[in-house]
């Protein structure tokens, strides 16, 4: 019964994270087009789409004044997504996990969920637009888990301890809710300066609602926090940032420079207020290669007390994509990232460093044959991510490699590799089937994004426990 | 199968009566109603360098990204639309007043781009300025030399839709049939005719046969005007060809047409 209430925990926990790339029907019927105006594929933008958020959820080089209320098309879109999932979780290190998987044990855990997406975008003036984002979650309705295998390192092996579990957990949560002053001080109507206040996402490279990889697949590197952080890069975010495109399509700057509270929560656990910039150029909308740049602060401690432990860390990287003819891309990231201290539980400061990156490609299999309908129903995309984090200083003494007493050798590196299908029955209708694996975590257990590092004592550091997943996603938008 | 001629003449000697009496009628209300849905208020500007300046900066604000900067159709955003933006440097248009062949009058581009192309990926640009789309058509005729000395276009004149009645419907699906229409848009008109899929147009892309049962899917607009316009214009680069030949004379026949294929979305 505890462990059916384990994974009961533990899926409820994972899956009110998992998010999946959008579109906004509403839009396509607010101007009569099809998707493929401002999507590659769903949820993929191309230039026009893009152009179109720039300015503020209106074609670019125009103004919609017409409120939202005025208009004819009821500014609502949905997106119900059931999917399943299953996992399997093997612990190599020599103990156990401090969550429970014996040591050279597999955990299984079949998931099906169901979530509903609710979006809501619009004008509300004529320099004024807004965009909302609501989940409601349902899930699970039926998991199961076991785990099985020999132990490696000395015990008895086990065979399949399963459990079920039947329930349901009703949940609503704001992804995102803001509204964008647009062209702050021109009437271009291009949006080369917006003004955003709100829940929103920063402008990351590869912004997680718009890849073709599942949420299953995060891109790591944006996504290490310390014991008990808050923060993840390409997480929601609640302040202010300006941005938006400065030059044509030929060249372009596109920017945003945000101050925001840094926790991915409505409520700040600190102090200080985060500082985040990006800038990438533009050629053509076919080359874009830029930079981010994010200094902040969170509490650490866990604690009531908001100044008891502060990690004070910066995010920097490069970027580069490059979208080739008949809508295949190739893309990179690579990161590095600073936090002065990681654990509160140690004493003293515990700096940990780390570099990796990502990259990755998406395509229509109709690269091969350009006029074949059905392979442009069919999308790839592939990704690679990587960590190496042999800088991790542990109780002050420089690990270059990471020798922790808990794994069986050096272990400083994560590597993740993903390879998802997509099939369009519709532009709005499709089939996500997913392949995954990790070798290697930080922290455990895979909570969230399996990089969650307020899951365990050991954040922060590589851990010796791979998992692999398969995922199928049925996807409706409305 | 019934030839065409076998057909027409099988015409009854009402039909000729009635068609005579009510050309006049039709010739009046034409140009009132022509002007209503298809003829402009004038052009609000001159065509002259400097709009054609502004109208290059409103193209690549806001049309570059579909039709590329050079207007070869070629955009970053360009990779999956169905059908392909147009390539305004082959001077090919398909929405046009004009017959088969020429190019469209400032006002057809004009109406396009206001209007946009239904159920495709143009959209209407009504939101701009009515100043800025003359100038847009002013720049998007540079793209081809065929517009350099202002050729003549001839407009193609439509009249006012007789009414639909049974017999009209009748013989319009007649016409459907022997036309062979069907071989593209099917029996039912729904675009599954048997050549459907291996239709390209003139650059080899896939071109898809409009399903004739849903009305938003009319890319000029499933009104009877419309759809006259289009039979008798053809769509200029796509498998869709004009009819003004082979419904020479015969008005009240391609009405009969217009009709059954007007009722197929009503």
């Amino acid at each position: 019964m505890r462990k059916a209430i384990k994974y009961l925990l533990v899926s409820t926990f994972i899956l009110s994270f998992v998010e999946i790339g959008y579109s906004i029907p509403q839009f396509a019927r607010k101007y009569g087009v099809t998707c493929f105006t401002c999507h590659a594929t769903v949820p993929k933008l191309n230039a026009f789409g893009n152009a179109f958020r720039r300015n503020g959820f209106m074609l670019p080089g125009t103004s919609d004044p017409t409120p939202v209320w005025q208009q004819d098309v009821l500014p609502l879109s949905g997106m119900p997504h059931p999917m399943y999932m299953r996992r399997n979780i093997t612990n190599n290190m020599l103990t156990s996990t401090t969550n429970g998987i014996p040591s050279g044990k597999t955990l299984h855990v079949d998931t099906f969920n169901s979530a509903f997406e609710l979006y809501s975008g619009g004008t509300a003036g004529d320099h004024l637009s807004y965009l909302a984002f609501l989940t409601i979650h349902v899930d699970p309705e039926i998991e199961a888990g076991g785990e099985e295998g020999g132990d490696d390192h000395g015990d008895s092996g086990s065979s399949g301890s399963n459990v079920a579990s039947i329930g349901t957990h009703l949940g609503t949560e704001f992804h995102q809710f803001f509204i964008v002053y647009n062209n702050l001080f021109s009437n271009s109507n291009t949006g080369k300066m917006n003004v955003r206040l709100g829940f929103f996402h920063l402008d990351i490279p590869f912004m997680r609602l718009r890849k073709l990889t599942t949420e299953m697949s995060p891109n790591l590197v944006y996504n290490v926090m310390p014991v008990n952080g808050g923060f993840n890069l390409d997480r929601r975010q609640l302040g202010v940032s300006a941005f938006g495109g400065l030059g044509s399509m030929k060249l372009r700057l596109d920017y945003e420079v945000a101050i925001v509270n840094g926790t991915n929560n409505l409520l700040d656990t600190n102090e200080d207020k985060d500082l985040f910039i990006r800038a990438a150029i533009n050629r053509n909308d076919r080359l874009r290669v830029g930079m981010l740049y994010y200094k902040g602060n969170q509490n650490i401690g866990g604690g009531s007390n908001l100044s008891v432990t502060i990690d004070s860390f910066t995010r920097f990287g490069y970027d580069v994509t490059y979208n080739l003819p008949r809508g295949a891309s190739v893309f990179g990231q690579w990161l590095e990232g600073k936090d002065d201290d990681i654990d509160w539980v140690i004493s003293g400061d515990q700096p940990f460093e780390y570099t990796g990156g990502f990259i990755g490609t998406e395509f229509p299999l109709s690269v091969f044959s350009p006029q074949n309908r059905l392979l442009r129903k069919i999308w790839l995309a592939g990704k690679y991510d990587f960590m190496n984090v042999s800088k991790q200083i542990v109780t002050g003494d420089m690990m270059v490699d990471n020798m922790l007493a808990t794994n069986t050798g050096n272990q400083n590196e994560i590597k993740m590799y993903t390879a998802t299908l997509r099939y369009y029955f519709q532009p709005n209708v499709f089939l996500i089937v997913e392949k995954g694996f990790q070798d290697n975590l930080i922290g455990y257990p895979p909570l969230d994004d399996m990089t969650d590092g307020a899951a365990s004592g050991a954040a922060g550091r590589v851990l010796d426990v791979d998992a692999d997943w398969f995922m199928l996603m049925f996807v409706l938008a409305f | 199968m019934k030839t065409q001629i076998e057909i027409f003449s099988r015409r009854s000697t009402a039909v000729f009566i009635r068609t005579i009496s009510v050309t006049s009628i039709t010739f009046i209300l034409s140009i009132s109603a022509f002007s209503q849905e298809f003829a402009g208020n004038g052009m609000s500007n001159e065509q002259s360098k400097e709009n054609i300046a502004k109208g290059r900066g409103v193209y690549n604000t806001s049309c570059s990204y579909c039709h590329g900067l050079s207007g070869k159709g070629d955009g970053p955003a360009a990779d999956f639309l169905i059908p392909a933006p147009r390539d305004f440097t082959s001077g090919e248009y398909k929405y046009r007043r004009t017959p088969s062949g020429e190019l469209p009058t400032d006002w057809d581009l004009f109406d396009r781009i206001t209007k946009g192309v239904h159920g495709t990926s143009m959209i209407n640009w009504a939101d701009l300025p009515e100043e800025k789309r003359w100038q847009l058509v002013y720049y998007i005729k540079t793209f081809s030399d065929k517009f350099k000395d202002e050729p003549d276009r001839s407009v193609i004149n439509v009249g006012v839709p007789p009414e639909p009645t049974i017999e009209s419907l009748s013989r319009g699906r007649e016409f459907y049939i022997d036309a062979e229409c069907w071989k593209c848009h099917g029996l039912s008109g729904r675009g599954d005719g048997p050549s459907a899929d291996e239709l390209k147009n003139n650059k080899g892309e896939i071109s898809i046969p409009r399903d004739l049962t849903i009305a938003r899917n009319y890319g000029r607009g499933s009104s009877q005007r419309a759809i006259y316009l289009t039979l008798l214009s053809g769509l200029d680069g796509t498998p869709m060809p004009s009819y003004q030949d082979a419904f020479e004379d015969m008005d009240e026949e391609l009405w009969d047409l217009v009709n059954y294929i007007y009722s197929l979305s009503n």
